[in-house]
């Protein structure tokens, strides 16, 4: 192997062993819970600090972004693009699919296709000290 | 060779870890059901040349999107394009092409691996190259001469999106691209293999990473790759180097974009470079330039924001600066359109969301000449309309 080569190679090894590194600086981590009789339960403390949450479902394909719209009321949407069922990823006030580049607002309105279905929502119950996710 | 076992490693390792998942994840829910999408885009234009005195109208492209879903970490994606209307045997114009078919394996939710023939994370328009997603009637000039639109290559991608961070990370190895055929006034763009029988004996390594903070988002892109794919006996015949970087060519490219409240901005700059070009000239006489720049600024405003949230009136001015030769050796010739100053404004109303009628006015400065009959100005009028679904 030439020299070059090798550098590159270290290099290509360096930049993964970075993005790696750098994939734990989160601002929060995901929550997750299990599904007991159609219901995942979180604890609304969770919401003191942070008033979006990504909930991670056993038994769920898609993560679900729960957010404290106002005192003790809940939003939760499936993180899944009703275009062609890719991951979405939360962006400013919304939401965006990386494979197609289609956005969605908090309500889960299409803002720019080719999505043109909205998201789905799950069932949110406030049962103090938990909230429960219909799923 | 040992990059593609580096990678191989990591997708096995990928796959593994796809399988070991699946039982528990597919646990049946109604909600979440495996599924087979198809969508598609497309779009036609009108452009009067005003130098030429021709005006020209074509279906510039029909595309249609396949994807299916295999299991929960598992799925396929695939786009195949008709362009400019007609694919006629034995006549010039017209292309059929797949623009992407590629396996998407899941680490996990936050993390994947595409594997096959897929657009990698270059600049803002070669991920969205839909119409309804960028302004004008055609792809902005840098993201066409300097970086290729819809830049598609074979091989491995990786993508981490870790939850609640602010950043995003890909990176990819695919194959090369090949000097043979740069062309000038196109940089690298007729160098790409697209899927085609691809010299893997040079290979490129892509990595970006983008940046989201509210309404801001921000990348940071790089781009290594060999572009010679002959054995080494035949490269030092010709006096080239060969092997996975031989000849090399990079690029990078920084953008960003701000979207609030119907403002739309968005800037990028991008340089391209090829260190060895006087040896790609010796052997192929194509006037390869050894750098070349190019950015961009837009600003755009929806005028239907307040009032509207399906309907879109979008107007837009763009102000491109591209340069394929601002560094060039000494056995190269310059051609003037190579270097352009370009002013575009237009307006795109959506009638719906994913429909939209386009027009422009596209002002273009090239760099003056002696060349007999050379107009360093055009304008370019141009009329489109453009869907996706």
């Amino acid at each position: 192997m030439e020299r070059w080569d090798f550098c590159n190679l270290c290099l290509l090894a360096g930049a993964g062993f970075l993005t790696e590194t750098l994939s734990g600086c989160t601002k929060y981590a995901v929550f997750n819970t299990i599904k007991e009789k159609g219901v995942a339960r979180i604890p609304l403390a969770l919401f003191e600090n942070q008033k979006q949450q990504i909930v991670r479902i056993s038994g769920v394909d898609y993560d679900v972004a729960v957010t404290e719209v106002a005192k003790g009321e809940f939003k939760a949407v499936v993180l899944k693009c009703s275009h062609a069922a890719f991951e979405l990823l939360p962006n400013g006030d919304g939401y965006e699919c990386p494979n197609h580049g289609s956005t969605f607002n908090a309500d889960g309105v299409p803002t720019k296709g080719p999505a043109e279905k909205k998201l789905t929502f799950l069932k949110c119950v406030v049962d103090y000290p938990v909230l429960k996710l219909v799923v | 060779m040992k990059g593609f076992v580096f990678v191989t490693i990591f997708v096995i390792l990928g796959i593994v870890r796809c399988s070991s998942q699946t039982a528990e994840d597919s646990v049946g829910n109604s909600k979440f059901q495996q599924t087979t999408s198809i969508g598609g885009y497309g779009s036609a234009s009108f452009s009067r040349d005003a130098n030429e005195e021709l005006s020209t109208i074509n279906l510039d492209r029909v595309v249609l999107f396949v994807g299916h879903q295999f299991s929960s970490n598992i799925s396929f994606f695939s786009e195949l394009e008709l362009e400019d209307g007609k694919v006629s045997g034995g006549s010039a114009g017209g292309e059929l092409a797949l623009e992407q078919a590629y396996l998407k394996m899941n680490v996990d939710r936050s993390k994947y691996f595409t594997v096959g023939l897929f657009v990698p994370r270059f600049g803002l328009l070669n991920e969205n190259h839909l119409p309804s997603q960028f302004n004008g009637v055609g792809r902005n000039t840098i993201e066409t001469l300097l970086i290729p639109a819809t830049w598609r290559e074979l091989g491995v991608g990786y993508y981490s999106n870790p939850v609640g961070s602010p950043f995003r990370f890909f990176a990819a190895l695919t194959n090369g691209v090949n000097s043979a055929n740069f062309e000038q006034g196109n940089g690298i763009r007729e160098g790409r293999y697209e899927g085609r029988e691809a010299s893997a004996n040079s290979l490129a390594l892509w990595g970006s990473v983008q940046y989201n903070r509210g309404h801001f988002k921000s990348q940071l892109s790089g781009y290594y790759a060999g572009s010679v794919g002959l054995n080494k006996e035949k490269a030092k015949a010709i006096g080239l180097e060969s092997g996975i970087f031989g000849t090399p060519v990079w690029m990078s490219e920084i953008n960003g974009q701000y979207v609030f409240q119907g403002l739309e901005l968005k800037v990028l700059g991008c340089v391209l470079g090829i260190p060895n070009a006087d040896k790609i000239n010796k052997v192929y006489k194509n006037n390869t330039a050894e750098m070349g720049f190019g950015g961009y600024l837009e600003l755009g405003y929806n005028f239907l924001e307040r009032k509207n949230i399906t309907k879109k009136l979008v107007g837009f001015v763009r102000y491109e600066l591209l340069n394929l030769d601002v560094k060039i050796p000494v056995n190269m010739d310059r051609i003037p359109e190579s270097e352009q100053r370009n002013v575009v404004v237009g307006v795109g109303y959506y009638p719906v969301p994913n429909v939209v009628i386009k027009a422009d006015v596209k002002f273009v400065s090239f760099r003056d000449s002696d060349k007999p009959d050379f107009k360093s100005k055009n304008n370019l009028i141009n009329l489109g309309i453009g869907y996706s679904f």
